[in-house]
C-alpha cells in the first residue's frame, strides 16, 4: 500500500502544475500587456511550486520530479477537475482563480502546521508567493464584481460554472483518515471545505453575488472519468450542497463517488496532458 | 487607465531610479502589476510608484520576496543562456523522430486569431 503522503503531495502538486499550465495559455492573450506578464508569472510560480512538491514526493514515489510532472499516465494525475478546465473568458478565469486561491490559502495555512516537517517548510516558502496570487485574484474579483454590467455578468457566469468543481478541491485524498491521525493533515478536507465556504460566502454576500451559492444544488457538474484515453459517460463525483445557516454558508451532505483525487478526470484533461507531456514522451530522459 | 512611473532601488540605500512605467486603473492593481512587470528577475530590493503628472510617491509596503522566493532559474536572464542553440537541438532531435513542433500556441487561440484576421 503506497504511503498516503504521496497521494496528498500529488494532489497539491498536480493542482499547481495543471492550473499553471492553463495560466500559461494566457501568455500573449490576457486583456492587456501588464496583466499578460503578471498572469504568465503567476503560472510560472505555480509550476515552480509543483516542482518543489514533486521533489518531496520523489523518495516516496521512486520517480524524479520530471517523471512525476510529465511522465505519468492521465489516470495517475490527482489534480481537481477545476484546474484542467479550459480558460474560457476572463470572467471564468478570474472566478476560478479566486475560488482556487482562496481554497489554496485555506489548505496551505493548515499545512504549515503539518507533522510532515519537509512539507510544512515547503508550504511556508510557497505561501510567500501565494500571498500575491491571492491579492491578485481578490483585486480582479472586486473589479469585475463592481465593474460594468457585462463584467459582473461574466464573473457571475464564471462563478456559477466553477463553484461545484471548486468544492471538489476538498475531495479527500486516499486514506485521509491516517493522514489526519498522524498530523500530516492538521485539518480534515471537510473542515477546510467549511472554512472556505464561510470565507467565500461572506465575500459573495458583500458583493450581492451570493445567489450563485443559492443556485448550487450539489450536483457535482458533468465530471466524467478519463481512463487510458477513453471517455465514459456519467458523473462519478457528487459534491455537497450548500445552504445559509446561522448567518454563514455551510455545506450539506458529503462527497460521493470519486473525482480528481482518485484519478478521474474530465474530457478536457487528455488534450492538455497530450500537449503538456508531448516533448517528454517523445524524448524521455532528455536533458535541457 | 492611468500611467504609473515605476521607481526602484537596486540595493538597500540606493536612491530611487526610474525603472519604467505601466498602465493600471488604480494604485492597488499598479502595486501588484509592478511586482511582476519590473521586478520578476530581482531587479531591485524595493520599488515605489508615482502616478504620471503627480508628485506623491507610493512606496511598496511589502517588498520582501521581490523576484520570487523559489529556485526558478527561468526567472533569471542567466536561465536563458544558449536557449536558441538548445531549441535548434531539440528541433533536430524531434525531426530525427519524424516529429515537428507546430503548436507554439493553443489551438483555440489560433482559431480566434484567424477569425479576427
Amino acid at each position: 500500500m503506497p504511503d498516503p503522503r504521496l497521494g496528498l503531495l500529488l494532489a497539491l502538486a498536480d493542482d499547481e502544475l495543471i492550473l499553471g499550465h492553463r495560466h500559461s495559455e494566457w501568455t500573449g492573450w490576457a486583456p492587456y500587456l501588464e496583466e499578460d506578464l503578471a498572469f504568465s508569472s503567476i503560472g510560472q510560480d505555480e509550476i515552480g511550486h509543483a516542482r518543489l512538491l514533486y521533489e518531496l514526493a520523489e523518495p516516496l514515489a521512486g520517480k524524479d520530479p520530471d517523471a512525476l510532472g510529465l511522465g505519468r499516465s492521465p489516470e495517475d494525475y490527482r489534480n481537481a477537475i477545476l484546474c484542467e478546465r479550459p480558460n474560457g473568458d476572463w470572467g471564468y478565469t478570474i472566478a476560478r482563480q479566486w475560488l482556487y486561491d482562496e481554497a489554496d490559502d485555506v489548505r496551505l495555512v493548515s499545512l504549515e502546521r503539518s507533522s510532515f516537517a519537509e512539507l510544512a517548510a515547503a508550504v511556508k516558502t510557497i505561501r510567500l508567493e501565494e500571498k500575491y496570487h491571492l491579492e491578485h485574484a481578490r483585486e480582479w474579483f472586486s473589479r469585475l464584481a463592481g465593474g460594468s454590467v457585462e463584467a459582473r455578468q461574466r464573473l457571475a457566469q464564471g462563478l456559477e460554472g466553477a463553484l461545484p468543481e471548486a468544492m471538489a478541491l476538498f475531495e479527500a485524498p486516499p486514506d485521509e483518515e491516517s493522514l489526519v491521525a498522524d498530523g500530516v493533515m492538521p485539518v480534515s478536507s471537510e473542515a477546510m471545505l467549511g472554512e472556505w465556504l464561510g470565507r467565500i460566502g461572506r465575500e459573495l454576500e458583500e458583493n450581492s453575488l451570493d445567489w450563485v451559492l443559492s443556485a448550487h444544488q450539489g450536483t457535482g457538474g458533468d465530471m466524467v472519468p478519463t481512463s487510458s484515453g477513453e471517455i465514459e459517460a456519467g458523473p462519478t463525483l457528487t459534491v455537497p450542497g450548500v445552504e445559509r445557516r446561522d448567518g454563514r454558508w455551510v455545506h450539506v451532505g458529503g462527497f460521493a463517488g470519486a473525482g480528481g483525487r482518485h484519478g478521474k478526470h474530465s474530457e478536457d484533461f487528455l488534450p492538455l496532458w497530450e500537449e503538456m507531456t508531448g516533448l517528454y514522451r517523445a524524448l524521455p530522459g532528455a536533458t535541457w | 487607465m492611468a500611467v504609473w512611473d515605476v521607481l526602484s532601488r537596486r540595493r538597500d540605500g540606493d536612491p530611487w531610479q526610474v525603472a519604467g512605467s505601466l498602465n493600471a486603473p488604480d494604485l492597488d492593481l499598479a502595486m501588484l502589476l509592478a511586482r511582476e512587470t519590473h521586478f520578476r528577475h530581482g531587479e531591485g530590493t524595493t520599488f515605489a510608484l508615482r502616478r504620471r503628472g503627480e508628485d506623491e510617491v507610493h512606496e511598496c509596503p511589502d517588498p520582501e520576496g521581490l523576484g520570487g522566493v523559489i529556485d526558478k532559474e527561468y526567472r533569471r536572464q542567466t536561465g536563458y543562456v544558449g536557449v536558441g542553440a538548445k531549441l535548434k537541438r531539440v528541433h533536430a532531435m524531434m525531426a530525427d523522430r519524424g516529429l515537428v513542433i507546430d503548436h507554439p500556441r493553443p489551438r483555440g487561440h489560433r482559431r480566434r486569431e484567424r477569425a479576427g484576421a
